[in-house]
């Protein structure tokens, strides 16, 4: 007898009928590993933020060429300093305003963006949908880090605007065929149509009732696109297309650091660890975040 | 208790006065396949040729197994679901010449209450939310009042008003569906169409959630469209009862009349298939040959002939498409052998027929009647 | 309870003996089945009738040991299947007995057919696992048992795949799975649940035939009353993880004696109700962690007295084969004295 049935047919009411679940925050701080990594991002967010300002050295600061050239790690200088005799801690930290801010802001747009595309695709009807999403598809047939070489190779001196908004504008076509997803397969919920059986508009409908849904799988999608772009940008930094020198951010720093890497390994060593730290976080907070949001949607009996 | 049942006599002098819903020659064709630039590869006929009325403070019952098209004829009434053709008129106005701004307004008037109450609610919007979003669509009360516009519907759907704030996953299915009733009301509408509202439903509760609808079509003077498959249900609440088939209307008859005297034969091995709670009914029935043809290739003539029981089925019925026509007082069937019917034996003949119409109806389709006279009929505890 | 008579002959062909689930949960441990004993005797068909979340269908998948975790049976359950202990066996020796002399059809054949294999190879299979047949053996006995079950065409049908069948159909090839191998018991979890009423009215008779024409044992899960008046020989009644009642099938539906049947029976909507007000029970079932210790009912009952809510009713023998978990069995006098129920709530 071949068996495929869930067996716990009459338990799923339990579940249903239980006291009033926890809150989303709660749930997702009941994860130890989504604890820790929340906490690790946090920190870095608060020192990137505080520690210019205490730190006693500026990350354009040249110190004393002569004998403060490529200095190892010591109480002075915590990550030692680099071939110009800059402090590495000061220009971590300083690049990890940059690279973090450039990553968030960029993933913020690509999100809005996907989404309203998304949204749009998901409720229109089979010919816009259909024309919304081929575009979308040859977005995401262009190898984005080529497109973005292309771009940004443009301006003479491509500036941090510039950047976010390349990088942006490049990170959406994945957000919007996920959104656009989630709304077709909604839209077919007897709760969409009982919406729009009270005569709720289009609009309305997305709005208030679609939107809720489709953040639960955007926002795991940014936390992943977070580590993503910040990787992607330390390369396009690295190819010296990102963040122009003498702006730090980790990708040039640790380009400034391959050359050395025999003989001061620790200028690439500082920023390469962060930039691991904070991707692993990322993710660990997305797949934190993926099961939070899914426990929300409790199963029917 | 009993329920303000319109006398007959008045009841038909209502319908022929103006019915708040006239449904004429509804069609609706879905295309299977097709895309941006392909062409459908056919379609499936969901609903054929469908006509009726509905008069107001009445509940006509839509009846039949699944696919045979009564869901879409609900939806189609709301424009939910756009109809291939027909017209569809609410008190005078025809549906289909409303544009969608007129018609959003029109839906203040014409409401919905869905079978499945875990789909039916958005589970991300508090139960309060879910009820107050009619009353600002239509600008109908805001701020304070609107919220106690809400707390005032809870109580009147029998759930306490403290409970607006919570989440339709901390309700079970019988108050969810209490929900989705108050959701229909807040607009206060004249019409709901009720796609199977009680069969996802636990019998106790269903008992429940019956009796709330029985209640508030009295003090409300509602006009029911009932969707259901439970005869139980459909007689329990239902003035007046249509029987569906592949998409056509098959019979169509005040309740009582359906269920002692049922013309059509596929109604009558519908009734006779109830399983009936009594363990000493009798235990005879009309078996239906083979399953319900598809929707995508019915049959020629009349749709129900290739499992017809009747014994003058002939080659009349394959070719001749049956037409609704009166068989008795206010009852209506679609049958070529059951007598009257306006398409004589010389026609029948003519197209192949060999057999002459005679009225049949098999004992088993009475069987739930019982001799005693108080027979029962099931109603599930749920599905 | 009373302890069954133990000779050969009269033994039953399965017997549940206090048999309980636990289920741990974040929110604590809950017992969905608490305590239930059934007997199903050779050639009867028992019905196992509750609404949803009785534990009902938790304890057919128990006689299979089919449960998962979280879910486990307790130490203390007893399940004796032609004289075997099923709890004390090894899985080796449980499969032998799964699918060949117990076998279960579920509700939902879609779901329950495996997609990939055709009709015929997923009843050939069965075959295949319990006896040492040819592959071209096992493939004509699956043919002649789908032709059986009333499937017109059955080598054609057998070349099919479940998704090209009807609902119907694929209810009859779950069904010629579970005869296949002549099981002396059929587990039917809501059989005809998702069928149409036409489509159901085949299926019942067909079970029944093919029930009585092999002398097998049927335990029937269902919630549907009317099946139950169809079908069974003797009914359990389950309500909130226990059996409150046990009859004869026509003494149940004659007389019921527990207050939760007695409501159920009311509940139902038939041609002499038509147009008057309904007869309920108030409130709503609980669920298992809010089980109250005394009477699981009292809440919602109509006859409920101070009694009721201190002790707990075992199942009273009421002579003629009947149960009922209800005090009324001890004090049939308060059976006069019919009140409003605590619970004024809603479902």
């Amino acid at each position: 007898m071949t068996t495929s049935v869930t067996p716990l047919g009459d338990v799923r009411v339990v579940a249903l009928e239980a006291p009033r679940p926890r809150s989303g925050p709660a749930r997702l701080l009941a994860a130890p590993g989504t604890r820790l990594a929340l906490g690790a991002l946090l920190t870095i967010a608060m020192c990137v933020l505080v520690l210019p300002l205490v730190l006693p050295h500026a990350p354009h600061e040249q110190l004393d060429l002569a004998t403060r050239a490529l200095a190892s790690p010591r109480a002075a200088h915590p990550f030692g300093t680099d071939a110009v005799a800059r402090d590495v801690l000061a220009r971590v930290v300083a690049g990890g305003r940059v690279s973090l801010a450039v990553a968030a802001a960029s993933v913020l747009l690509a999100s809005a963006l996907g989404t309203a595309w998304g949204l749009a695709a998901g409720l229109a009807g089979a010919r816009i949908d259909a024309l919304l999403m081929r575009l979308v598809d040859a977005g995401l047939a262009v190898p984005r880090v080529l497109l973005l070489l292309v771009v940004l190779s443009l301006p003479r001196e491509p500036s941090l605007v510039l950047l976010v908004l390349a990088l942006g504008a490049t990170g959406w076509f994945g957000v919007a065929r996920l959104v656009r997803t989630e709304v077709r397969r909604l839209r077919d919920a007897d709760w969409v149509l009982a919406a729009r059986a009270l005569g709720t508009s289009r609009r309305r409908l997305a709005w208030r009732q679609l939107l809720p849904h489709v953040l639960a799988p955007v926002l795991v999608t940014a936390a992943l696109g977070m580590g993503n772009v910040i990787v992607l940008e330390a390369g396009l930094s690295w190819l010296g297309v990102g963040v122009q020198p003498p702006r730090a951010s980790w990708g040039n720093i640790i380009r400034d650091g391959t050359d050395l890497l025999q003989a001061a390994p620790w200028i690439s060593l500082a920023p390469g660890a962060c930039l691991v730290l904070v991707v692993l976080c990322c993710t660990v907070l997305a797949d934190g975040l993926r099961d939070a949001l899914a426990a929300r949607e409790l199963p029917r009996p | 208790m009993s329920l303000p049942v319109p006398d007959t006599a008045r009841d038909a002098a209502s319908l022929r006065a103006a019915p708040l819903l006239e449904v004429r020659n509804l069609v609706k064709r879905f295309p299977i396949g097709g895309g941006l630039l392909s062409r459908p590869r056919g379609a499936v006929q969901a609903v054929t040729d469908v006509s009726f009325d509905v008069a107001r403070g009445e509940t006509l019952a839509l009846v039949g197994e699944s696919g045979c098209g009564k869901t879409t004829t609900g939806r189609c009434i709301l424009r939910l679901v756009e109809p291939t053709s027909g017209t569809v008129c609410f008190d005078g106005t025809d549906l289909g010449a409303l544009d969608a701004r007129a018609m959003r307004a029109m839906r203040r008037r014409m409401q919905l209450v869905f079978q499945d109450p875990y789909a039916s609610l958005n589970p991300r919007m508090t139960i309060g939310a879910a009820i107050r979003e009619g009353l600002v669509v239509h600008r109908l009360a805001e701020g304070a009042a609107a919220d106690a516009r809400v707390r005032a519907l809870l109580d009147e759907v029998g759930l306490r008003p403290e409970w607006a704030s919570r989440y339709p996953h901390e309700f079970s299915g019988g108050q969810r569906q209490r929900v989705g009733i108050a959701r229909a009301l807040a607009v206060e509408p004249e019409f709901i169409v009720l796609d199977e509202p009680v069969s996802a439903l636990d019998v106790s509760v269903q008992a429940q959630v019956i009796n709330l609808l029985a209640r508030l079509q009295r003090d409300r003077g509602l006009t029911y469209l009932f969707i259901a498959h439970d005869l139980g249900v459909v007689e329990h609440l239902a003035t007046r009862v249509a029987v569906m088939y592949l998409g056509r209307i098959v019979e169509l008859a005040p309740t009582a009349s359906l269920f002692t005297r049922p013309v059509m034969p596929y109604t009558q091995a519908l009734l006779s298939a109830i399983p009936i709670p009594d363990p000493a009914a009798p235990r005879d029935r009309i078996v239906l040959a083979g399953d319900p043809p598809s929707p995508a290739s019915p049959p020629s003539g009349c749709v129900f002939h290739p499992r017809c029981p009747h014994p003058a089925r002939d080659a009349a019925c394959a070719s001749i498409v049956p037409p609704l026509e009166a068989k008795g007082t206010g009852h209506e069937a679609a049958c070529l052998k059951q007598p009257p019917t306006a398409v004589t034996p010389a026609a029948q003949r003519a197209a192949g027929g060999s057999h002459d119409p005679v009225f049949s109806l098999p004992a088993a389709a009475l069987r739930s009647r019982g001799a005693s006279g108080t027979g029962t009929r099931a109603a599930g505890l749920s599905t | 309870m009373t302890a069954p008579p133990t000779s050969a002959a009269t033994a039953p062909l399965l017997a549940l003996r206090d048999v309980r689930v636990r289920i741990r949960t974040a929110r604590g441990t809950i017992t969905p089945v608490d305590g239930v004993s059934l007997d199903v005797h050779r050639g009867e068909v028992l019905a196992l009738v509750g609404e949803s979340g009785c534990g009902k269908s938790l304890t057919a998948l128990t006689i299979l040991r089919l449960l998962e975790p979280p879910a486990r049976i307790e130490a203390g359950s007893s399940i004796r299947f032609e004289g075997t202990e099923l709890l004390a066996l090894d899985e080796r020796a449980l499969r032998a007995v799964r699918g060949r002399r117990i076998a279960m059809v579920f509700q939902e054949p879609m779901t329950a057919l495996n997609p990939v294999h055709t009709a015929g190879a997923q009843v050939a299979e069965v075959v295949r696992a319990h006896e040492r047949v040819s592959r071209r053996e096992a493939m004509d006995r699956a043919v002649a048992m789908l032709a059986t079950v009333g499937i017109p065409d059955p080598a054609v049908r057998a070349t099919q795949y479940p998704h090209e069948l009807s609902g119907g159909m694929r209810q009859r090839v779950m069904l010629a799975i579970a005869l296949v191998l002549d099981p002396a018991l059929l587990v039917a979890d809501e059989p005809t649940t998702a069928l149409d009423v036409t489509i159901q009215a085949q299926l019942l008779d067909l079970l029944r035939e093919a029930q009585r024409a092999r002398g097998a044992s049927m335990l029937l899960i269902t919630h549907d009353l009317g099946v139950v008046a169809e079908m069974a020989q003797r009914v359990a009644v389950m309500y909130a993880g226990q059996v409150v009642e046990e009859a004869p099938v026509g003494a149940l539906f004659a007389a019921p004696l527990h207050p939760y049947t007695e409501g159920l029976l009311a509940a139902m909507p038939r041609a002499g109700t038509v147009r008057r007000e309904l007869a309920t029970i108030p409130g709503t079932v609980p669920p298992p962690e809010a089980w109250p210790t005394a009477c699981r009912f009292a809440d919602r009952c109509p006859y409920a007295w101070q009694r009721c809510r201190t002790e707990a009713p075992p199942l009273h023998d009421a002579g003629d084969g009947r149960r009922a978990r209800c005090h009324l069995v001890e004090e049939p006098a308060r059976r006069a004295d019919r009140h409003a129920p605590a619970a004024a709530g809603t479902a």
